[in-house]
């Protein structure tokens, strides 16, 4: 069950509570030391099934239950985990998932950008206690991965690739010493078992600053694909669009099943460049076309319909969120887009709504 | 286990040990080998086909005698993979493959027979029954369609071990076996076989049952296994009873786990027999022909007399040398990771050790006693290559297939693909010589059409006989020349090519529709389809057609295309010289050009000097197969878009200048506007380079234009003459590239021109000048760009 509160997105621990807590209770497998679940608890957790009390766990990762089977089995080896893939394939959403089953705690995180600097990554200082008291421990201001390796925590770094190389080397200690030092006070911090590291990074806008091999070597990598098939990628948005939707308050009804199918086809046929029956080639929009982007088309055309139309989801609604997602250059993509229309969308049965919503747009 | 068939005299019981096993597993093979050095059989019977019995003798293991050391190793004997071929002898089409790899426990049987010096025989039902029976069906379907038509219960019986493997949760039925061997001991593993078998075939037997009344007439595939699986078994009962008969004691009979009840079962001889008696009473007697060929590893995983086949041959070959347990999984990664270090990959052995932790982990996660290859894989993505799956692609031919081809001694008789080759060279009166020889045919004879399309199977069966030798006149469509040489090399390749098929024209079809839908080019594939056109192979033909118009609806490439307009309009003009229809390809050629003319301009766009130069080439092949072709519509519309590549400056100078070229040597366009269009592109505005350019394009192969008509030799003479010095010796490079690739008369014309008093303006110029060493030195430039040494009267 999920809890409700004011609250406009809840941590996965808080939000999943009673699965969590219906889960330790069945499960009798051996844990990995501070694992708050056995691995098997973790992956169905992850991926959703019945418990033998007929507690209904919902899936929270949608696609290959092999992929996260490798990445929970890295973390049970205690080697650090790096999920990689294009935008919006679910990386943020299942380390958040993976560390709120683990360690119950989602919340250590260091947010990479170009300007994380090392202290967000190994500690900084309380400069008034720092200058009154001296160096100690007092005047440390642990970062988020200090923390958890005191607490034998999963640490969550998101968009590895962003932070510059040099905060990336700090953090080559930390996993292959497991411990921190801290040269001004001549101590260290030595990594509690149970203790990992999960790192998000993109492989798409490449080139940011790429991993070095001595990092890349230190990390099992799990590329989370693009969803396999038509019907799998309809299930992710399907389900999102409606705990979103119900997250959110959404007046607009329950999405057709139909408009996420036509939707999401449109984007598996630009991403991959072909139609779905293989017959025609076309041109891929500079975008990612990702199924998170797919999400909330699905999420800004219900509004739309509730707030602004009669509550029902027409492709007018959608369309807008379409060419948002598709028109990223306004040049390129346009043409894309307009090619796209005119020799598939326009010959296709049913499809003359879709048609022209979007002609009239571009 | 060790049951025994009723027999007459109960003291006098012969021990019948039936060892199941599953064909081509390795576990199997080891299981197999140590049940019969414990046995100790004094004769083994095998599931196989009876025709081949004679055949079981070269199975022989490399000679034990380590002092003859390598030549001995390598002495002519058969070494799998290879395959006992069965086929008729009326009909050769008519055929039965049985693959062996090193690991195969048939494989081994035989070989421990061999070197027991026992004797070994093969007990299935005789292949001639078999082949007759497929003889009655209406046309035998290809592999493919009958994989698709598989029922549930076929594929059960055609890997029982498999499906019990993936119902305990395998993904594989090999990693299953090691468990098994562990949970029990080698000899009892048999029995445990057979247990399961009992369980498994009571399942499908019933749903078979309920299946059968609801299916069709026409399924007849599903129908011929229901009824020959049970004779089959019939014939086999029938000859363990026969072993017994003959008085050999100890019996070991190696079949596939499947049958392994059915031969257990007590039945009486006369039910046997009589079963038998009835059920092949009608059908024809076929004479069949047995004989080893080599076979590669990647076709082991072909369906074939022994069932399904196998996906990954080189892993089996892994398992089944090295000792089980951990160290198979760190053995399999450190090759592994050996050959991706040799595709220049970085994998250090800390990652091979992160590896093994995280195989055994995944392991333990799926509830596995044994890792299998899913997730060694797994692991070597995750550790090793950073998530990535492509490096595992470039090792997959080495490390999943080890690509392998067997080899068959000379004193094994022949394969029917060589046999055909014999015969038909003899009936074409083509004799095998080692001496080159030029033969000419004429296609309008029926005797050289055929040894003419004979030669390119065999080309396209890289069996390279004979080399046609490209036409000197264009005219003579009928007329053909081919130089022919017999290399002793050549019966190797056509032992090599027996794989693909049983008679030249079957394995030429099969071996030229596996290469047109593996065609790494478009360029390659149209050769593919005109070599079959050449052979005469009209089923190719068609397939590659097909192919070819898929391939161009999704090439985006406009140059490779256009490179294969030519053969394509070759094979519309001539193609009915081979009887082949070419309708079909105009529909084809017309829609190819279409998409070429829509996609030109933009293509031309955007190329660098390589691409242009290649491009001017593409367009001149596109006009003159056009030409050829003669379909005015088509032939006005790309001239129309020509005109655009002629007319347009942000098209690159080389290209505007062919086409120009090509649309006033058609007459497309009028003197005026090509002196117009060169005028342009010399105009004092444009880069030097692009003017020489452009040049380049138009005057390639077109001196004719410089020597007859002054109009064009006066703007070049007029522009060559505004350059100045400097600019001149950087495009004396070009320049000469231009005028030096015209015949040495043209080039002399157009000095004589040169130097030809009042004609020219450049004369003129000179003249008015009037001065001699200026003369002297812009005629001396000239000879230079012309590269001629004339002599300055
Ligand atoms: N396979 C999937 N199963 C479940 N949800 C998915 C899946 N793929 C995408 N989503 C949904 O897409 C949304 C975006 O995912 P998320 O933010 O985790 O992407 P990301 O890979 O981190 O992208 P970025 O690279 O842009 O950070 C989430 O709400 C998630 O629920
Ligand atoms: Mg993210």
């Amino acid at each position: 069950m999920e809890a409700t509160t004011d609250l406009l997105r809840q941590h996965a621990e808080a939000q999943f509570k009673e699965e969590l807590s219906q889960l330790a209770a069945v499960d009798k497998r051996q844990k990995p030391p501070r694992w708050l679940l056995s691995p098997w608890a973790v992956l169905t957790y992850l991926m959703g099934g019945k418990l033998e009390n007929g507690y209904e766990i919902s899936p929270k990762y949608i696609g290959n239950k092999r992929i996260m089977e490798i990445a929970v089995a890295t973390l049970t080896t205690d080697r650090a985990l790096l999920l990689l893939g294009v935008p919006g394939t679910a990386k943020t959403w299942v380390a958040e998932h993976l560390s709120a089953a683990i360690s119950g705690d989602s919340t250590m995180l260091v947010q990479g950008t170009a300007g994380t600097a090392e202290e967000a990554v190994r500690y900084g200082w309380n400069y008034a206690r720092l200058i009154a008291e001296g160096p100690s421990m007092q005047a440390l201001v642990p970062s988020p991965i200090m923390e958890a390796m005191k607490l034998g925590k999963i640490a969550r770094l998101e968009e590895l690739t962003r932070i510059p190389a040099d905060v990336q080397d700090s953090l080559i200690t930390i996993l292959s010493e497991k411990t921190l030092p801290i040269p001004e006070l001549g101590s260290e911090v030595q990594a509690v078992k149970g203790f990992n590291i999960i790192a998000t990074a993109n492989d798409r806008d490449k080139g940011v600053n790429e991993l070095s091999s001595a990092l890349k070597r230190r990390f099992n990598t799990v590329v989370l694909p693009v969803p396999a098939t038509l019907e799998e990628e309809v299930d992710i948005v399907a389900r999102r669009t409606e705990a979103l939707g119900r997250a959110l308050e959404l007046p607009a009804e329950k999405p057709a099943l139909e408009e996420i199918s036509r939707v999401v086809q449109i984007f598996r046929e630009l991403r991959a460049g072909a139609t779905l029956d293989g017959k025609t080639k076309l041109r891929s929009p500079s975008g990612s076309m990702s199924t998170a982007e797919a999400i909330s088309v699905m999420n800004s055309g219900l509004a739309l319909a509730g707030h602004f139309g009669d509550g029902d989801l027409k492709a007018e609604d959608l369309a807008a969120g379409i060419v948002g997602a598709v028109v990223k250059d306004p040049v390129q993509d346009s043409l894309v887009l307009k090619e796209y229309l005119e020799t598939v969308i326009k010959e296709r049965e049913g499809w003359k709504d879709f048609y022209r919503s979007l002609r009239h747009l571009i | 286990m060790t049951t025994s068939i009723a027999s007459k005299n109960k003291t006098d019981l012969a021990r019948v040990h039936l060892l199941g096993i599953r064909h081509h597993g390795p576990g199997s093979a080891r299981s197999l080998e140590a049940s019969l050095k414990e046995i100790e059989p004094d004769i083994v019977l095998i599931e196989g086909p009876p025709e081949a019995e004679a055949l079981i003798k070269y199975v022989q293991g490399p000679p034990e005698d380590p002092s003859n050391s390598e030549e001995a190793a390598d002495a002519d004997r058969l070494i799998p993979p290879v395959a006992l071929l069965i086929y008729a002898k009326e009909m050769p089409k008519l055929a039965c493959y049985y693959p062996f790899a090193e690991f195969s426990p048939e494989w081994r049987a035989m070989l421990y027979a061999n070197q027991s010096r026992i004797p070994c025989r093969f007990i299935d039902l005789p292949q001639s029954h078999w082949l007759s029976m497929q003889s009655k069906q209406k046309q035998s379907a290809g592999i493919d369609q009958v994989l698709s038509n598989l029922t549930e219960a076929d594929k059960i019986r055609l890997d029982p071990i498999g499906t019990l493997a993936s119902l305990a949760g395998y993904e594989e039925g090999e990693v299953w076996w090691e468990q098994l061997v562990e949970q029990r001991s080698d000899s009892q593993i048999f029995e445990a076989v057979s247990e399961a078998m009992t369980a498994l075939r009571t399942a499908v037997r019933e749903d078979e049952e309920e299946e059968r009344s609801k299916i069709d007439e026409d399924k007849q595939i599903f129908d011929e296994d229901y009824y020959i699986e049970p004779l089959r078994e019939a014939h086999m009962r029938t000859c363990i009873r026969q072993a017994q008969k003959e008085g050999y004691k100890s019996i070991a009979v190696v079949c596939g786990a499947w049958h392994g009840p059915a031969l257990a079962q007590t039945v009486k001889a006369k039910d046997d027999n009589q079963l038998l008696k009835e059920k092949l009473k009608d059908l024809p007697k076929l004479k069949v022909e047995a004989t080893w060929i080599p076979w590669t590893n990647s076709r082991l995983s072909f369906e074939s007399g022994y069932g399904a086949g196998i996906t990954s041959p080189g892993w089996y070959e892994h398992l089944f040398h090295s000792d089980k347990g951990s160290d198979t999984t760190l053995s399999w990664l450190v090759k592994a990771v050996k050959l991706l270090r040799a595709e220049d990959f970085d994998a250090s052995s800390a990652q091979v050790i992160d590896a093994v932790r995280l195989v055994e982990s995944l392991a333990a996660m799926r509830n596995l006693h044994h890792a299998g290859l899913t997730e060694l894989q797994q692991a070597l993505v995750t550790c090793v290559l950073s998530g990535n799956e492509m490096p595992l692609a470039l090792i997959e031919k080495k490390l999943l297939v080890g690509e392998k081809l067997g080899h068959v001694p000379a004193e094994v008789p022949g394969t029917p693909l060589m046999v055909d080759l014999q015969k038909t060279s003899t009936r074409l009166k083509l004799k095998q010589e080692a001496l080159e020889k030029l033969l000419e045919l004429d296609l309008r004879k029926p005797l050289d059409l055929e040894r003419s399309s004979f030669l390119s199977c065999l080309q396209i069966l890289g069996i390279a006989w004979g080399e046609k030798q490209k036409k000197k006149i264009k005219t003579s469509t009928f007329h053909e020349t081919w130089k022919l040489q017999w290399q002793p090399s050549l019966s190797l390749a056509a032992v090599e090519a027996s794989i693909w098929g049983k008679d030249v024209r079957q394995a030429a079809t099969a071996r030229a529709i596996d290469l047109g839908s593996n065609s790494p080019t478009f360029a390659h594939l149209v050769d593919v389809l005109s070599l079959s056109l050449d052979g005469g192979l009209l089923e190719a033909v068609e397939k590659t057609m097909t192919l070819v118009g898929e391939r161009s609806a999704t090439c985006f490439d406009m140059g490779e295309l256009m490179e294969a307009l030519p053969v394509l309009v070759g094979i519309a003009r001539y193609g009915n010289v081979r009887g082949h229809n070419p309708q079909s390809m105009d529909t084809l050629i017309t829609s190819i050009t279409e998409r070429i003319i829509v996609n030109l301009e933009s293509t031309c766009l955007s190329l660098d000097e390589d691409a242009a130069r290649r491009m001017q080439r593409q367009i001149t092949l596109m006009e003159e197969a056009l030409r050829l072709f003669n379909k005015k519509e088509l032939l006005e519309d790309s001239r129309a878009v020509l005109h655009r590549l002629a007319s347009k400056s942000n098209i690159p100078a080389l290209i505007s200048g062919r086409s120009a070229k090509l649309l006033y040597e058609c007459s497309y366009l009028s003197q005026e506007e090509t002196v117009r269009l060169m005028h342009f592109a010399l105009s004092a505005a444009s880069a030097h380079s692009y003017s020489g350019q452009w040049l380049e394009g138009f005057l390639t192969n077109n001196a004719q234009v410089l020597i007859h008509d002054p109009i064009f030799f006066h703007i070049v003479d007029d522009w060559i003459r505004g350059i100045k010095t400097d600019a001149f010796q950087e495009l004396l490079p070009l320049l000469r590239k231009t005028f030096g690739a015209f015949s040495y008369s043209e080039r002399r014309q157009i000095s004589e021109r040169v130097q030809s008093p009042g004609k020219t303006a450049l004369a003129e110029t000179s003249a008015r000048a009037d001065d001699d060493r200026l003369l002297t030195e812009v005629l001396r430039t000239v000879q230079l760009m012309l590269g001629v040494n004339h002599d300055h009267q």
